[in-house]
């Protein structure tokens, strides 16, 4: 090449030619692999990129979607389980209720069913180029986050009117805990759908499930049914779910009403912890096994 | 860190078989085994029954930093494994292996596009993909645009383009970021001519500048051009590992075998055309048969070779015969025309048609290089296609002398053998030896651009000597190949094929190759030029000259060659059998075919 090579395509060059790979038939550290998926940090910002851009194409409204989607789905559970069925909602506005609720669902259900199809959408491209497949899940994680971001100031548009209106709202300094309460659904979110996305990598059987068992946790993680109403009996479910926790404490913090005890959430980030490094081992066993098993 | 790829016994198993309940037991058994029993199997036991494959079996490797290496192989050999581990798209079953430097595949052109996209989007994100930061990728934007072409589509979603234009624009990605290592399946299997050319070019010139490349094809022409050195893998293992020229015609003569005992069954041909009407005329069998008129299958490059086309008349036509016209292609293994012979470009000697006879083409110097091949031969009455066979006979060619010289061409070089002579120019003469340009001449020796098929021309390479050489020239050889528009090579001259006229070699000078009757077809031709001082490559050139071939009158028949049938023109005779006794109108009746009829008699 005789092209004169501009400074920062050398220095580029320079940092590449550190690059090693060495491998066995199974190894590689934890370390390594941190490494590897910052150096393909560009692609993850590229891929979030691309999926925000196809998600939005040929559409009239595009984002305006994202708006629309919780309201409607909010005015519905108002109507029918409010209105109709006359469920209590922990006294405030059974709207405000739900929306909050379905604000931290949508987050945590979209990157849980994102991330489980990693492998069966991206198939072309795994097994023609290598990158770091961790790239994907985050990818998709930093995606919904975003999407969720504009949904969580819907909320706020709306949490405002009510507390203008004289609604019992009682905002404390708690809100302080809420970004830890979105880094715990993120990696709640990304812990199960790698472990999804690896189990279907053998058996496809579980795609089918996985769009059934979301609606399923969501009627049994405190989103329409206050804590407060569920049956004795049914508490240790409860205590095992990470979600009813989180989205406890979420109302709690912003609200003053909710029903959750400091050892209950510290269960949840247990679990949750448990649920990503499990996922992420049984993602990292699926992606040296994928290009040979699809 | 001079080893960019270095491999120890590595191997890769697959297992075979479908995805059913079985697998879920033996996932669950395995997951108890390795939980409850450890230590007690390896866990890379495979469950009994299960049926295995191994794709490569115990492979040890190593290739240097700037070596551009080729893999060939059957299908199944292994090669599309190899670079999957190597691309790390899957890991080795046992063994270890060390890559040093960013790889870049290319394994399926165009794979990583999202149909949604820009093309400019798709660029950062293919570029993402291979590991390249949106800075280093807007560095190079403009480059891979003006490679690609595609300036006027580049904010159109990649949806809308053609297969073409993604190939192409793929693989700018990949030719312009330079990724340390380079890793190619089969890509140049795809896009037009003109971007293959291009795109060969391209790794060309990164192979020239120390880039690490690695290459899978079934193209040996293209394994032969890029590469230094060829691993050849066969079930799995590496059969040879070494320089280009050995691994590729050890290859090849592998395959001819194969392709002979394929073709020995001698069987009627395979009418393609008047399969479902009945044709007048049915060309009935194809032989081929050597000086002496005896059939044989086996030829030497430069021997007389004669081809026998035996017809017969199924029912009479209702018209007279005025014109009759019998082509032969001579297609190479992979079942591409090599050769066309046209018997309407000679005078015509195959009016009065006889209603059975045999059809000679007779070709005084066989051109063909070692190789198998076939024929494909089609007969004209009257303008109209009558008959076209493929018939299912094939002849062998082995290494012979075309040119006189008890030198033999190498097919990897040049397809055919034509004559040429090579020689230095009296005069001129500076110090240094590099390859200052080429001209082609006419005739007479004057300049020309434009030549007629079949006139003389002659090519004059300048050179001059940059420092001087150490050793003793003992031999010097340099290699001129004439490249069409499409860059593919029609024709190869090699300096020392012919008698050698280029000792002593003077400091610089000119060395003029000349054809006596050209025999490139009308077009567009440019050279490419090796040279070789005691078998060391001292300089390569592909000069920007070109120069146009016009239609002209190869056999001096007023007849020209159409370069739609053939690429190049060779001399060779066509007549009937029961001819040669009566009057013929070519003075120069076949002295040979006369002694082969009087022995055979």
């Amino acid at each position: 090449m005789s092209e004169p090579v501009s400074t920062s395509a050398e220095t580029a060059s320079q940092k590449r030619s550190g690059v090693t790979w060495e491998f066995a038939s199974r190894k590689g550290s934890i370390a390594d692999g941190i490494r590897d998926i910052w150096r393909y940090r560009g692609l993850i910002t590229q891929t979030v990129r691309r999926d925000f851009i196809a998600i939005n194409s040929q559409t009239v409204m595009g984002p305006l979607w994202y708006f629309i989607q919780p309201l409607i789905t909010a005015v519905v559970f108002t109507v029918i389980f409010s209105q109709i069925a006359d469920l209590p909602t922990d006294k405030i506005p059974p709207f405000l209720f739900y929306l909050s609720g379905i604000v931290v669902w949508y987050f945590f259900s979209s990157c849980l069913s994102k991330i489980s199809l990693t492998f069966s959408a991206n198939a072309a491209l795994i097994t023609k180029v290598y990158f770091p497949r961790l790239t994907i899940p985050i990818a998709q994680t930093i995606l919904s986050l975003w999407l969720s971001l504009i949904q969580f100031l819907i909320f706020l548009g709306f949490y405002a009117y009510f507390y203008f209106k004289g609604a019992p709202l009682h905002p404390s300094y708690r809100v302080i805990i809420i970004p830890a309460l979105i880094l715990q659904t993120a990696l709640l979110g990304m812990g199960v759908g790698c472990l999804i996305a690896a189990l279907t990598t053998r058996f496809r059987d579980l795609q089918m499930m996985v769009s059934p068992a979301i609606q399923l946790w969501m009627y049994g993680s405190c989103i329409i049914i206050p804590r407060s109403m569920v049956g004795e009996k049914y508490q240790w479910l409860m205590n095992i779910n990470p979600v009813v926790s989180i989205v406890e404490s979420f109302r709690f913090a912003l609200m003053g009403q909710g029903d959750v005890e400091i050892w209950q959430w510290l269960v949840s980030l247990a679990i949750t912890l448990v649920l990503l490094v499990v996922g992420l081992l049984a993602f990292k066993q699926a992606e040296e096994n994928f290009a040979d098993t699809i | 860190m001079t080893i960019a790829i270095s491999l120890r016994n590595v191997s890769k198993r697959y297992r075979l078989g479908t995805v059913d309940q079985r697998m879920l037991f033996d996932d669950l058994r395995s997951w108890r085994d390795r939980v409850f029993r450890r230590g007690a199997s390896a866990g890379s036991t495979p469950p009994v029954g299960t049926p295995e494959f191994w794709a490569l079996r115990d492979i040890s490797l190593e290739i240097k930093r700037g070596e551009t290496v080729g893999l060939i192989g059957t299908n199944g050999a292994g090669k599309s494994t190899l670079l999957k581990l190597l691309a790390r798209i899957t890991t080795p079953t046992t063994g270890e292996m060390t890559i040093n430097g960013r790889v870049g595949t290319l394994l399926e052109v165009g794979s990583g596009f999202h149909p949604e996209l820009t093309g400019r989007d798709n660029v950062f994100l293919n570029g993402a993909v291979l590991g390249m930061s949106r800075l280093e990728i807007e560095s190079k934007f403009d480059e891979i645009l003006d490679f690609a072409e595609l300036h006027q589509f580049i904010d159109t979603p990649v949806k809308r383009y053609s297969s073409g234009m993604r190939v192409r624009l793929a693989f700018s990605v990949a030719a312009i970021i330079e990724p340390e290592i380079m890793i190619l399946d089969e890509v140049l299997a795809v896009g037009d001519l003109g971007f293959r050319e291009k795109c060969l070019h391209r790794i060309e010139v990164l192979a020239a500048g120390g880039q690490t490349g690695l290459f899978v094809s079934h193209s040996i022409g293209h394994v032969s051009r890029l590469c230094s050195r060829v691993i050849w893998l066969e079930k799995g293992t590496v059969r040879m590992d070494g320089d280009t020229d050995i691994v590729c015609e050890e290859y090849r003569k592998t395959q001819i075998v194969k392709l002979a005992i394929h073709s020995s069954g001698h069987s009627a041909p395979l009418h393609l055309a008047g399969e479902s009407r009945n044709p007048a005329y049915r060309i009935l069998d194809v032989e081929t048969r050597n000086a002496l008129g005896k059939p044989t299958t086996l030829f030497r490059t430069g021997e007389v070779c004669r081809i026998a086309v035996k017809y017969s008349r199924s029912y009479p036509l209702n018209e007279k015969v005025e014109k009759v016209i019998l082509r032969i292609s001579i297609l190479d293994e992979q079942g591409s025309r090599l050769l066309g012979l046209d018997s309407s470009l000679l005078k015509p000697r195959l009016v009065p048609f006889p209603d059975a006879s045999t059809v000679y083409f007779e070709l005084p110097r066989l051109p063909l290089m070692a190789g198998t091949y076939s024929f494909a031969l089609s007969l004209f009455i009257n303008g109209e296609l009558i008959d076209k066979v493929i018939p299912d006979s094939a002849f062998m060619v082995q290494d012979g002398d075309f040119f006189g010289s008890g030198r033999v061409a190498s097919p990897t070089f040049t397809p055919l053998c034509v004559d040429f002579d090579c020689y230095l120019e009296e005069g001129e003469t500076n110090p240094a030896y590099k390859l200052l340009d080429v001209a082609t001449r006419d005739g007479f020796g004057n300049a020309v651009s434009r030549i007629r098929t079949g006139e003389a021309c002659c090519v004059a390479v300048r050179y001059a000597k940059n420092f001087p050489l150490d050793e003793d020239i003992t031999r010097v050889t340099l290699r001129l190949s004439f490249v069409n528009q499409q860059g593919i090579r029609v024709l190869g001259l090699e300096s020392a094929l012919v008698k050698p006229k280029i000792l002593p070699f003077p400091d610089a000078s000119t060395i003029c190759f000349e054809l006596p009757r050209l025999p490139l077809v009308d077009g567009t031709y440019s050279f490419a030029l090796c040279l070789m001082i005691n078998g060391v490559v001292i300089d390569e050139a592909t000069p920007d000259f070109c120069f146009a071939v016009e239609e002209g009158d190869f056999y001096g028949t007023g007849r020209a060659t159409r370069a739609s049938f053939t690429s190049l023109s060779v001399d060779f005779k066509c007549y009937l059998e029961n001819e040669k006794n009566s009057s013929s109108t070519d003075g120069g009746a076949n002295p040979v075919a006369v002694a082969a009829k009087t022995e055979s008699a």
